[in-house]
């Protein structure tokens, strides 16, 4: 069984909507018709492209090819990640890719060989879209705790050097700020979990029902993704941070504040 | 060592640089003969104990605030325990359910109460003390100034509060620049 096709007059008329779209936005003065043209413009380009060359990287199914792509998604999701916590990239690109980039790799693996007992464990339409899945989590995590951790730390330097004072390591007098920082940066896929089902289906099974597969097996699919993705998301936050921490201090231990310099 | 300078003559800077948080501009600082870097500053810090103006506890219920600072690898080795605590704080007039409370509703003469709990179980060498009694009614000060009074270790306190200018505290009123 497969989706039901959809024909390029079928994609016309949906993107026909976008016409009274922008014809409310522009009666309500709302002003985002440009924003919403470009947005548009752009996800037509972004997933024309990914579509062609999925298509193909999916044929050749070549286990550098796939990994390399993937070490390319989690190179965009660290620049990405970094850009949106408005810090500064060049000393924390590195970091950032290795905190989003080990975890991943770990959980990608374990995901093919003890949950879906794939062969070929680098076959390319499970790795890349499961790894595009956990990425995007990821990144969205990071960036809510990175900011909250430099938040708190700029916030509150005052407890920070009080516990330093009082004997603590950098790591140790950091440590209400992460542990601030991991919880808020995991409190929404906690509500996710708990909630999932309830309102709305989520992406992984409304995927696999339209392209026509059992919905105990969505089901099954969904679950060990939402699990893989929180597994995932916290292990890439703890490295996440404690790299931030690394790199964040000085060798006095006083907050870098060029970090926050906007590059 | 009493710091009585005027307010905005760098007496919490002081403090502040023999902490290591700041390096000097010109010269240098000696602890114990050896001089402050970034390499020594946390064996110094290790012998230091410090409480600052606004005693600044992180967030959390007191008796964990305390676990937690008592659990730094620098003060693993020293005895502590809530029973410890407790006897602090009966000796300081604290209540005990002050244990339970976060350290963000507690009011500043608690604090601070806490805040001298937290160096005297510390028992450091060097106390580093910025405006330690400013929320103490004059019964509660007297404690604290008899026992920097009596005791060996090496103390420097800024304050303006007269009551602190006592034997055998050396005063400085002012900074030559």
């Amino acid at each position: 069984m497969n989706a039901a096709d959809i024909s390029i007059s079928g994609l016309l008329l949906g993107l026909l909507l976008i016409a009274p779209t922008l014809l409310i936005i522009w009666r309500l003065k709302l002003g985002f018709n440009q924003k919403l043209l470009v947005a548009v413009g752009r996800m037509l380009l972004q997933l024309g492209f990914v579509g062609v060359y999925l298509k193909y990287i999916f044929l050749l199914d070549n286990a550098f090819v796939n990994v390399a792509y993937i070490l390319l998604m989690v190179l965009f999701a660290a620049l990405s990640g970094i850009r949106n916590s408005s810090l500064r990239l060049k000393k924390l690109l590195f970091p950032t890719f290795t905190a989003m980039l080990l975890p991943t790799l770990f959980t990608i693996f374990y995901f093919n060989l003890a949950i879906v007992q794939i062969d070929h464990i680098f076959q390319a339409n499970i790795l890349i879209p499961i790894a595009g899945l956990m990425l995007g989590n990821t990144l969205k995590t990071n960036i809510v705790a990175l900011k909250s951790f430099f938040n708190s730390a700029q916030k509150e330097e005052k407890t920070y050097l009080f516990l330093l004072a009082n004997g603590a390591t950098k790591n140790e007098a950091a440590r209400p700020f992460l542990k601030e920082a991991i919880r808020t940066a995991m409190a929404p896929n906690l509500a996710s979990m708990a909630t999932v089902g309830l309102v709305s289906l989520p992406g992984v099974m409304t995927g696999q029902i339209l392209g026509g597969s059992d919905p105990m097996l969505a089901v099954k699919y969904q679950i060990m993704v939402m699990i893989i993705i929180f597994f995932n998301s916290l292990l890439s936050n703890i490295l996440q941070l404690l790299f931030a921490i690394r790199n964040g201090f000085d060798n006095r231990d006083q907050l870098n504040k060029e970090l926050f310099s906007k590059a | 060592m009493l710091l009585a300078a005027e307010s905005g003559t760098g007496k919490t800077s002081l403090l502040r640089l023999i902490l290591g948080f700041n390096a000097p501009d010109e010269g240098r600082i000696l602890f114990n003969k050896k001089v402050i870097t970034a390499e020594t500053i946390h064996k110094v810090r290790r012998q230091i104990a410090y409480l600052s103006q606004d005693v600044d506890f992180p967030n959390g219920k007191v008796s964990e605030v305390f676990e937690d600072i008592f659990d730094f690898e620098a003060n693993r080795h020293i005895n502590f325990s809530e029973e410890r605590l407790i006897e602090k704080l009966d000796e300081f007039n604290l209540p005990h359910e002050i244990l339970n409370k976060n350290t963000s509703i507690i009011s500043g003469g608690e604090r601070q109460r806490l805040g001298w709990a937290l160096i005297q179980l510390l028992d450091r060498s060097v106390l580093l003390l910025d405006e330690p009694t400013s929320a103490m009614d004059e019964k509660q000060k007297q404690r604290f100034i008899d026992f920097v009074a009596n005791t060996n270790k090496t103390v420097i306190c800024v304050s303006h509060d007269p009551v602190w200018q006592i034997e055998p505290m050396k005063t400085i009123t002012s900074f030559i620049a």
